[in-house]
Order: structure tokens, then sequence, then C-alpha cells
């Protein structure tokens, strides 16, 4: 008997898991994807940045099909800094003008260094999830830290980019790299 | 009888001596027994004074009593005689030529039984001596003495 | 007395300052911890809210991003302010993020609640929420201590420290203050007793304050000076009062000893008078009795002579004789119209009811008996009465029934008549003949004593019978006139009293005319 309970167990767990593992998943998406737009709450951005006092504050996102569905589906209604907020998928290869903050999921971290090179003083918000990401020239970065999702900044590339990071955010980072 | 006696108490004499004339002339021959004052009056009657001793049985029929009398007057005799048991009842009549009322009235109150006043004219004067007399001594009846 | 007036004045006026002094303090200190606490509440609370805004603001991060750690480590800064209770983060979703408190076993709401503030008994409860562009992020909580009471109880007690201290700084200081305000009152004060007790109204009262009562120490000194003033007018007015009414009573005194002494002379006098009337009496009786006898004897003897002597007396010796007669008859009759004049004048008038119409038949039956050959027709009208003395009205009578009866002896016809002429109160009486009458030209001379209008030869008469007539009808308060026509007759008019005048109270005046 205790055998197939132990069994049916299992047999479960391998059921379960992969449903709780994307659960989980859509889970990260969400608060990856909060944590984008509520980063937009915590910068500054040069006034150039922005055309005109009503322009969005876009957000790209590149390599993370499931943080820009759930970006677009939280979006609506909620503004950055009184203004609202723009969601766009960004395809390899594409301009980044226009964009405020652009996250590059994980399957796309080895083009990291090339968008860092290439904003050449750009005031973008490079938010990444990938290891080493701010060695790489990213601002901010997402970790896991105990099934919570935690993040670190790294305040040069930020000053490079013209940005200023608030002290309340950099808080509640994990790690601060100095600029 | 003793013949009826007539006094008269007066002191003018000529009143007296017409008035004896008037008796005279009326035919009234009594006695008069004639006294001058009034205390001589008293004296007659009750036999005392100057007429001591007269018979004092022969009282006066009738007394002519004048008032104006010298020492006591009139009224006082009379008042003396009607004091007098014996003399109470003797007739007076009061014969004076005063009119006054007070006069008259006190002679009745003290008993006169007749008042006459004299007058002046004569006649008419001896008229009245004349009735006097003729009534006093021959009509009336005198009191009885006692 | 005045202590009395000291010391209740005193005592109102230390309640005045001690009333006066408590409720401003009271108002003072009331308004002084109103204000206080309205501000230690409203300040606190800001003070709570700010901190709530501050933490929340400070929070907001780690909501964002989901950081209690950081949310916690806030809160716990809250240990620097002891006031605070007890803290705590409440996400989005109502569940408890983070909290802090000083006693564990604090308990927290279950859920938020929108912005507020409430006192929970001795706690003061804020609730913040936190809202970072436009979204709500949590609520923050925090629950502190809420002094206020005992801030209000410290107070209430400072407070009544206070007023006994500043009641009794008050009391000693009103006290010696007082005495500024009472002690010119207090000689005002005694100054009036001793006036009131001493009747002097010279004292003054000393002015020892500018100020009301140096005022009413003035008034009141110069109200003294009045009343001495008055008084002393008052005194002066009385003796002059009494000294007139002593003058007075010494008039009055004097109008009775005059009046007094009046009345003694007029008893004087009456009884003079009441002395010469009974001598006049007695002169007048002796006279007519001792005039009338010797005409008597001469009247008496000349007619004895004449009867006596019939033959020896001559005829002119005869007619000499009766010549006598007649004056001594003549004068026997003015002597006794004298006696009648003087009897009228003197006696007392008699108030009686006369009867007029009987008094003049008796006169007439008189006269005719004396002479019975005279034929005259009188008339006499009924119920003729009078007010008067029946004696001297008959004499009156007699004489102007006389007089007609004497005069018309030379008529035809001769007519006598009695009559009333009535109106009102007087009573006209009038006698009328048709015999000689007179000249109304002599009239005034009519009733004058021993006047006479005719001569002897004509009518005898002695001239005193109207004057006679005349004096009674004047004693009588009437008037005596006539009227007449020579040859034609004379009417003789003569007014009394009717006795219903005389019964109404009208008096007979008693007119002596001479």
């Amino acid at each position: 008997m205790g055998l197939v309970i132990h069994r049916l167990l299992l047999l479960l767990a391998c059921v379960a898991l992969p449903a709780i593992a994307l659960a989980n998943r859509t889970a990260e998406a969400q608060i990856k994807a909060a944590f984008l737009y509520k980063f937009g709450g915590f910068v500054e951005w040069p006034a150039h940045a922005f055309e005109r006092p009503d322009s969005p504050f876009t957000i790209g996102v590149l390599g993370a099909d499931a943080v820009a569905t759930e970006l677009e589906r939280v979006v609506p209604g909620r503004t950055v800094q009184g203004r609202p907020i723009a969601v766009r998928k960004v395809k390899r290869g594409e301009s980044l003008a226009g964009l405020h903050l652009l996250f590059v999921g994980v399957a796309e971290s080895a083009r990291i260094g090339e968008m860092v090179g290439g904003l050449k003083g750009q005031p973008l918000l490079l938010v990444t999830e990938s290891e080493n990401a701010l060695a790489q020239g990213s601002m901010i970065n997402f970790v896991a830290v105990e099934d919570k999702v935690r993040f670190d900044v790294a305040l040069p590339p930020a000053e490079r980019g013209q940005l200023k990071i608030s002290a309340r955010l950099l808080a509640v980072a994990r790690k601060v790299i100095p600029g | 009888m003793a013949e009826k006696l007539i006094m008269l108490v007066e002191d003018n004499a000529d009143d007296e001596e017409l008035t004896l004339r008037a008796l005279k002339r009326s035919k009234i021959a009594n006695e008069v027994a004639v006294t001058r004052d009034g205390s001589e009056a008293l004296e007659f009657i009750f036999g005392t004074g100057q007429h001591e001793g007269r018979d004092l049985s022969r009282m006066p029929t009738v007394i002519l009593l004048d008032l104006k009398l010298p020492k006591l007057g009139g009224l006082e005799v009379l008042q003396r005689l009607r004091a007098d048991p014996r003399t109470r009842l003797i007739p007076v009549v009061v014969l004076t030529s005063s009119s006054e009322e007070e006069d008259m009235l006190r002679s009745y109150r003290l008993g006169a039984n007749s008042y006459v006043r004299k007058p002046v004219e004569f006649s008419t004067f001896a008229d009245a001596v004349s009735q006097l007399g003729l009534y006093w001594m021959l009509l009336n009846e005198p009191p009885p003495r006692f | 007395m005045a202590a009395l007036v000291y010391r209740s004045v005193q005592r109102k006026l230390l309640r005045a300052v001690l009333l006066s002094t408590l409720a401003a303090l009271l108002v003072a200190i009331a308004a002084m911890v109103a204000y206080d606490l309205a501000l230690y509440h409203r300040s606190w609370i800001a003070d709570l809210r700010t901190q709530a805004e501050l933490l929340g603001r400070s929070s907001a991060p780690a909501l964002a991003f989901d950081d209690a750690r950081v949310a916690q480590e806030n809160l716990n800064l809250l240990r620097y302010r002891q006031q605070v209770r007890a803290a705590a983060i409440y996400s989005a979703n109502g569940r408890r993020f983070a909290s802090y408190a000083i006693d564990p076993a604090q308990s927290f709401p279950a859920l938020p609640e929108p912005d507020a503030v409430r006192i929970d008994g001795d706690d003061l409860i804020v609730f913040s929420r936190i809202i970072n562009d436009r979204e709500i992020l949590g609520t923050v909580y925090l629950r502190a201590e809420y002094e206020l009471y005992d801030r209000l109880f410290a107070y209430l007690g400072i407070a009544a420290l206070l007023l006994v201290v500043a009641m009794a700084v008050a009391f000693v200081l009103s006290r010696r203050l007082q005495r500024a305000v009472m002690q010119p009152l207090l000689a005002i004060a005694n100054i009036a007793r001793e006036v009131t007790e001493k009747r002097n109204y010279a004292l003054r009262a000393q002015k020892l304050s500018e100020d009301e009562i140096g005022q009413l120490a003035e008034s009141f000194n110069t109200m003294l000076a009045e009343i001495g003033r008055a008084t002393r007018d008052l005194e002066a007015s009385n003796r002059e009062a009494a000294r007139e009414v002593s003058e007075r009573r010494r008039a009055e005194e004097e109008v009775l000893r005059l009046n007094a002494e009046l009345e003694q002379r007029v008893r004087e006098r009456t009884a003079q008078l009441e002395y010469t009337n009974g001598e006049l009496e007695a002169f007048c009786y002796s006279v007519s009795h001792d005039l009338r006898a010797p005409l008597r004897a001469i009247d008496g003897f000349s007619q004895a002579l004449l009867e006596d002597f019939p033959a020896d007396v001559p005829e002119d010796a005869r007619r000499y004789l009766n010549r006598i007669r007649t004056s001594t008859l003549r004068m026997a009759q003015l002597i006794e119209d004298l006696l009648n004049l003087s009897r009228v004048s003197r006696g007392e008038l008699l108030h009686q009811e006369v009867d007029v119409a009987e008094i003049a038949r008796q006169v007439v039956q008189d006269l005719r008996h004396r002479e019975p050959g005279r034929n005259v027709e009188v008339s006499i009208w009924d119920s003729m009465h009078a007010h008067g003395d029946s004696k001297l009205l008959r004499v009156a009578l007699e004489n102007l029934i006389g007089n007609s009866w004497k005069f018309s002896s030379k008529a035809e016809h001769p007519q006598i008549e009695i009559g009333l002429l009535r109106d009102g109160s007087k009573n006209t009486f009038f006698v009328r003949d048709n015999g000689a009458g007179f000249d109304m030209a002599y009239a005034n001379k009519l009733f004058g004593a021993f006047q006479r209008l005719h001569s002897v030869n004509e009518f005898q008469g002695t001239g005193i019978g109207l004057a006679t007539v005349q004096r009674i009808i004047h004693r009588h308060g009437g008037r005596a006139w006539a009227d007449a026509k020579p040859g034609k007759g004379a009417v003789f008019f003569f007014t009394l009293e009717s006795s219903a005048a005389a019964s109404a109270g009208l008096r007979v005046p008693q007119s002596e005319a001479a």
C-alpha cells in the first residue's frame, strides 16, 4: 500500500511540477513586469528624453514574450510619473530610439554587450535578468533570491545614460554597484 | 244790729271830700270811717294805735282802698287784711287812679274783691262811687261775722 | 457702627476682588489649556500623519518591490520615537506587509482602513495610504500615545494650584490696597456718625483722596454746610413763629380782655338802662297818679259848685266853671295819651297771635258805647291776623279808629272801613273813613307828637295819638303812612308781619323810633 501511495505521489509530482513550474514562470513574469514599470517611478530621465509632456513612457521588451504579454496586460491605466505607458516588443536589430526602458530577456542575454555599446549615452534604463549582466553594462538586473524576485543595481552605466536612480530604489536593491 | 260801716282809706283830702259827697248824693247814709294812710287804716281795723279801744265787733261792710298811700301802701294793707282771719273776708274795693295793669293784677292776687279806676271827670266818678255804694251796701250779701 | 461698615464694605471689596481674580484666572487658564490641548491634538495628529506619510514614501519601494525587509527596517526606526507604540504596513491587497510594536503582544487590525485618524482609548490611530503614480501601493498603520487626557488632568492640577496661589496673592494684595480706599470712607462714616450723635453740623469730613470718595467727602461737607444753614434758618424761623404765636396770643388775650370789658360795660349800661327804665316807670306811674288827682279835685269841686249851689251860681260863672271843667278833662286826656306814648316805648314787646279784626270790633264797640248817639257805618274785614303785642296794637287801633270816628263826625253818612291788603310776608292794614280828611301837603307833620292839622275847635284831640301809633308800628318793625283828600276822607296804612312770616322765623326788629 505505501508503495502505491509513494508512486501516486510521484506521478502527481510529475504532473504537478511542470504545472507548478509553469505557474511559477507566469508569476515570475508578472512580478518582473510589475517591477519594470515600477522602476519608472524611481528613476529620473533627463528632460530631452520626452518630446512632449504627455509623451508616453515607453518600455521595450526584447526576448521575453511572457513579460511583454504581462506588461501589455497590466499597463493600461497605469502611469509612470504621470505619463501613460507604452509597451513595445523589440526585435533583434531594431532601433532603440524612443525607448525609455528596455528589458532584455535571458534569451537575448548574449546581446547585452552589444546593446550597451549601441546606447551611446541615450537615456535608456537597461534592465536584464541574466547573470553578469551588470558587468556587461546593464543597470538593473533581476535575480532570484529565496523564491523571490530581487534585483541588483549598477549606478555607473545609469550615470552614463544621464539617469538618476532614486536612493529609495537602491534601498530595496540587493546589491548596488556605486558610481 | 249795728249800722253798716263803710271804711274809706284815702290820703287825698279832695278825693275824700268828693267821695263823701258822692256817697251822700247817692243817698247812702251809712257811717263812713276815713283813714288817711295805710298804717292808720290797720290801726283802725285792728283797734290799735290811735284807734285803741275801738269796738272790733263792728267791722266795715266794705273797705274802699286807695293804693297810693303814705306810710304803708294800699297793697300792703290789703295783704295784712287778708292775712288776719278777722278781716280776711271783708270785701275790699280797690279804688285808685292808677291804670297800671300791674297794680290791678297784684290787687286781685292779694285778694281784692273789686278794682275800680278813679276817673278824672267828676260825674263819672260820682257815678262810680254811687254804684259801688249801692252794690256793696245794699245788694251784696256781706260775709257772716264770726 | 462705623466698624461694622468698615468690615462689611471691606468684605464686599475683598469678595469682589477675589471673585474677579478667580474669574479672570479661570478664563485665562481655560483658554490657555484649551488652546494648548487643541494645538497638541492638531500637531500630534499632523506629526503622526507626517510620520505615516514619511513611512509610506520610504516604504513605497519596499512595497513596490515586495521587500518586506526594507519595510521592516523602516518601521524599526520608529524605535526612536517612544510615543509610537506600534506601526504596520499593509500591502495593496490588505495583507500585513511589515509591523512593529513596542509591546510584543500588540494586536494589529486585520484590514487597513482608508485614510483615517481615530482615537482608540489612550491611543491615536492613523491610517495613511501609500500612493505612487496614482497607484495604491499599500497603507501605513500607526498607533501612538494620545496624551490629551493626561495633559488635561495635569493642567487641571496645575490650574488648581495656580488658582490657590493666585487667590492667596490676590487676597493679601487686596487687603493691603483696600486700605487706600477704606480709610477715606471710614473717615467720612465716622464724621457722619459724630454729626448725627452730637447734632453738630459744624463738623467737616477730611478729603483724604482725589477720587470719588474725595468727591463724596466734598459733597458731604457741602451738605453739612447746607443742613447747618437750614437748621439755623429753621431755628430762626421757629423763633420767629414762636414770637408770632406769643404775639398773637397776647393780641387774643387783649381781644378777650376788651371783649370782657365791653361786656362789662354793656352789662353796666343795661343795668343803668334798666334802672333808668325802672325809674322812668315809677316816674310815669306816680306822675299819672299824682297829676290826675288834682285834676279830679278841680273837676269835682267845680261840679259840686254847680250842683250844690245852683241858685247862687250866675250864668257866666256857670260858663266859666264849665270851661274850667273842659280844660281839666283835656289835661286828663293829655296825661293819658302821654302815659300811653311812654308806655309804648318801654316794656317788652310781646310776640302773640293777634286777631286784629276782633280788636277792631271791640274798639268800635267801646266807641259806640261811649257815644251811642252816633250812627257810623263800620265794616271790618274778616280774618285779619298779625304777629305782635296785642295790648299795643289795641292802643294803635284805638287811636286810628278813634280818629276816624272823630273826624267823620261832620260827614253825612260816616263810614269807616278797616281792612287788610295781603302781600307775601307783609300785611298792610288800613283804616279808612270818609270824614274830614286833611291836606297832603302837611302829611309829614302828621305823625309828629303834638302836631295837629285841625284846630281844637274843629276836632278835639291832643295830637299825640298818631305819634303813639307810629311808635307802636315801628316797634313792630312796620311802617305807617296816610293818604287823604280834604273833605273826602283819609286812609291810614300800617304794615305788620303776618303770622306766617313770623312762624317762618323772621324776627320783629326792635327799632326804637323816636
